[in-house]
């Protein structure tokens, strides 16, 4: 059942997310605690590199959980 | 004090029946007009996936915009709230740019840059907050939220607008998606938000009326952008972002796939080879050129031809369970507030 897998997928893809919320809340919200820094400009742009750096690694994982799920349904 | 909770809560009570009741009844007795007008002026397109290819009319997006529009306004003139203001200019800037590709064909590039003005409103208006929810917390990005919203509104837009392929989806998908995010606004955001998100679900529905398979009028891309970017704009005005991309996540997904595929923004009447195909008891089937994109459709496909009737029931499935993974994320949210 095709729609059993795409359930599938919208759950890896909801895990994902929620992950992403987690590490972002864990280790980038706090992080001018964490390293000290006080200047909101800094800590802005070292953020900002980070969740950019974060949204493209789940972009290719998702791309590649996509290749896979696209060969083993539509076999192209 | 319990005195003036009370009347507070039957004055927004009060307002938010005014405010559905005036977008879902210029919307539910104005669109047959519309339906007769565009037919006789031929602002029809042809539906490809039924025999015959019957001509249905478009644009909805006006008589939606006249609703959505005349109801925020009463809202904005009770109560006096910016917010409301923002979010109202941005549905008008979505609507703006969808009338101008619904009128004259635009290259791929147009809707996502021209959308990129609708941050505009609730930046200037100041609808948004400092702290992005991210359902474990909220973390303080002043800085980082204003290019933020330039994505944003831009993304729900195009989103909304690229999962309008059969009848009544696009119309559907909103309404699924509006259930936990106005739910998470009233929770987590705030209440003038969630008024003016009731215009969105009332007017949707009743254009539903219409749209639904077989649809009587298409709502164009003035119709689906408006939707789309009154849908960003109260998820970022309500701090529900990262809910309501998981109540999107069907439409998300399916431009997901599409982007991964081509590799470039490209418009879908610009793609060469077709992801689906229609076969000669008009079902669709899904294509198996590699050279096609991979979208939810031909996903849905991929065990065999269906019906335009039994797809949609299957993305409503599909969109339904996208709703129940938004309301357990907003109980996960609510753990943590």
């Amino acid at each position: 059942m095709a729609i059993l897998g795409l359930f599938g997928f919208i759950v890896v893809m909801w895990t994902i997310v929620l992950s992403a919320c987690g590490f972002l809340i864990i280790f980038v919200a706090p992080l001018d605690s964490l390293l000290g820094i006080h200047n909101r400009v800094i800590t802005s742009l070292i953020q900002a590199l980070i969740a950019i750096l974060l949204v493209i690694g789940l972009v290719m994982v998702l791309d590649r959980i996509k290749k896979l799920y696209t060969l083993s349904k539509l076999k192209i | 004090m319990i005195v003036v909770d009370s009347i507070s809560d039957t004055f927004y009570l009060i307002i938010a029946i005014i405010v559905s009741l005036v977008s879902f009844g210029i919307i539910f007795f104005l669109m047959p007009k519309s339906i007769k007008s565009l037919n006789s002026k031929g602002q029809v397109v042809k539906d490809y996936h039924k025999p015959g290819k019957p001509d249905i009319p478009r644009p909805a997006g006006p008589v939606l915009l006249l609703g959505i529009a005349s109801a925020e306004v009463i809202l904005y003139i009770l109560t006096l709230n910016d917010t409301v203001l923002a979010i109202l200019l941005t549905t008008v800037i979505g609507f703006i740019v969808g009338i101008v590709d619904d009128r004259k064909i635009m290259p791929g590039w147009f809707k996502p840059l021209a959308l990129v003005a609708g941050a505009i409103p609730i930046i200037l208006l100041g609808a948004h907050g400092n702290y992005l929810n991210l359902v474990f917390g909220s973390a303080f990005i002043p800085i980082l939220y204003i290019p933020l919203i330039f994505v944003i509104i831009p993304v729900v837009g195009n989103t909304i607008n690229s999962i309008d392929v059969l009848n009544g989806v696009a119309s559907s998908s909103v309404i699924i998606a509006l259930i936990p995010t106005l739910i998470s606004v009233l929770l987590f955001g705030n209440v003038y938000v969630f008024l003016a998100g009731l215009p969105l679900l009332a007017g949707t529905l009743a254009f539903y009326k219409y749209h639904k398979y077989p649809s009587r009028i298409f709502p164009g891309d003035s119709g689906t952008l408006l939707m789309g970017t009154m849908l960003g704009a109260i998820a970022i005005a309500g701090k529900s972002e990262i809910i309501a991309v998981i109540a999107l996540l069907p439409a998300v997904m399916n431009s997901f796939l599409f982007l991964s595929s081509m590799k470039k923004i490209v418009e879908h009447r610009e793609v060469k080879a077709r992801p689906t195909m229609l076969t000669d008891d008009f079902k669709l089937m899904a294509s198996k050129d590699k050279r096609a994109p991979v979208t939810l459709l031909r996903l849905i496909l991929a065990d065999g031809p269906l019906t335009e009737k039994e797809i949609i029931k299957q993305v409503t499935k599909l969109a339904i369970f996208c709703s129940a993974l938004a309301f357990i994320s907003i109980y996960i949210q609510s753990l943590f507030v």
